[in-house]
């Protein structure tokens, strides 16, 4: 099951690069390239680490990182 | 810089309507009620006032820069170092509300709708749409949303008018039987989820083919968005009494199914499911322009379109991992999110405006 959704998520990454890849190639954005593949790769690692049943870190855990300070003190000024 | 197409402040007027009621309109009544109890209204009432206010800072700021979405002209207003973070930390933002509408869809769906299926599948679905939309482009969204509007309106108002027979008017009493405070830190949610989301439309601001100031079209927006969801808020605690919309998470699908007409129509909470979708489809929609476009500009890149999907794929990975379960996000939006909204929503385009300010007089100061 895990990798049956871990070889989906490389096809699904194939065919998003076999959509956008041809016209970046083609008009010769070399940035534009470059971001996308990067962009590309992260979305696959995430996805594919995802699919494989690791633990990703939390994007939540962070806003509680820096927020829990401004809560604490939001809340010691209600009485 | 690259154009996504014209749009006129009549349609830039309904999204603001669709985007103000958004996800608040299934999401919001519960928690601000559980403060504010039966006086959620009155705590409506405060965040219309204040939200009005926040986003006509917004629309100053708007007015300012008609041309540059704020990912530039965070460049020009605090250096290029200051700038380029500040327009990061805004894309991040942007990230996190759209990581919070793909919680919030597949959170709905699966305990309400379908929950058989797999949270991922519903989101994968649902970011589907959205790459869609934005890949054709902010024009075909915004007739998308003239298409959509009067059906929205008209099957809000028909969930309306059925509802009334069920109203016991009880409910409202005692006012204020705890004095204001709890009232108060009612309001707090409803300014921050409907009101000070409204950044996105900063980035949209640009393309908006205007004679004249945006102030109109985002405030009445705003108004409008406002008084749907002060609507919805006053059934809520009409039909169902406070006890019932503190203890559900998702109560105005509960208000929904209370329909009951003569033992024959029977089960409209779909209605509710169709109203929700149409406004979190803009909401998040116009969040994933939002972020494609600044990421595009703060990268000085000609084209947004590149970067839809590979965007899509990690925005849905990271919202996976975000959420262990509903119960946790629901915390986590109770406690933290109205911060994180206010520190975008308000700090930001207050602190924009107070540099513009301060540049302007610096400039025309002799020497």
């Amino acid at each position: 099951m895990t990798v049956a959704a871990f070889l989906g998520v490389i096809a699904s990454a194939a065919i998003i690069a076999a959509i956008e890849l041809p016209m970046l190639l083609r008009n010769r954005q070399k940035k534009e390239m470059v971001v996308f593949i990067l962009a590309l790769l992260v979305g696959t690692a995430l996805s594919g680490a995802q699919a494989l049943r690791f633990t990703l870190p939390n994007p939540l855990e962070l806003l509680v990182i820096v927020y829990t300070p401004v809560y604490e003190w939001f809340k010691s000024l209600l009485p | 810089m690259q154009t996504i197409g014209q749009i006129s402040s009549r349609q830039f007027t309904m999204l603001v309507i669709l985007t103000t009621v958004g996800d608040s309109i299934l999401i919001a009544p519960s928690i601000a009620t559980s403060d504010a109890k039966q006086d959620v209204w009155i705590s409506m009432c405060i965040s219309l006032t204040v939200g009005l206010a926040m986003v006509g800072f917004m629309a100053m700021l708007a007015d300012k820069f008609p041309r540059q979405s704020p990912i530039e002209y965070a460049r020009t207003l605090f250096g290029t170092t200051l700038g380029s973070l500040i327009g990061l930390m805004l894309l991040i933002y942007f990230g996190y509300e759209i990581i919070s509408f793909l919680v919030e869809i597949g959170g709905v769906l699966t305990t309400q709708i379908m929950p058989e299926t797999p949270v991922a599948a519903v989101e994968l679905i649902f970011m589907a749409v959205i790459v869609l939309a934005v890949r054709l482009g902010l024009e075909t969204t915004a007739r998308t949303s003239e298409l959509l509007f009067p059906w929205f309106v008209g099957l809000f108002s028909f969930l309306i008018i059925f509802l009334l027979p069920d109203i016991q008017a009880d409910n409202l009493l005692p006012i204020l039987a705890e004095g204001w405070q709890p009232v108060v830190e009612g309001s707090v949610f409803l300014m921050a989820y409907p009101f000070a989301e409204l950044l996105c439309f900063l980035v949209i601001a640009p393309s908006v083919a205007r004679q004249g100031s945006l102030m109109k079209p985002l405030l009445t927006g705003a108004f409008i968005g406002g008084m749907i969801l002060l609507i919805i808020l006053l059934m809520s605690i009409l039909v169902l009494g406070p006890t019932l919309v503190v203890m559900k998470i998702f109560s105005t699908y509960n208000l929904a199914q209370k329909i009951s007409i003569g033992d024959f129509l029977e089960r409209l909470e779909a209605i509710l499911a169709f109203m929700w979708f149409v406004t979190i489809f803009f909401k998040t929609a116009l969040y994933f322009y939002a972020i494609n476009l600044g990421a595009a500009q703060w990268l000085k890149l000609k084209n947004y379109r590149v970067l839809t999907l590979p965007f899509a794929m990690i925005l849905l990975a990271l919202s996976r991992a975000s959420v262990p379960n509903f119960i946790y996000y629901n915390d986590v939006i109770v406690r933290f999110w109205p911060f994180l909204d206010f520190t975008f929503g308000l700090l930001l385009p207050l602190a924009m405006l107070g540099m513009y300010a301060l540049r302007r007089r610096r400039r025309s100061a002799p020497g």
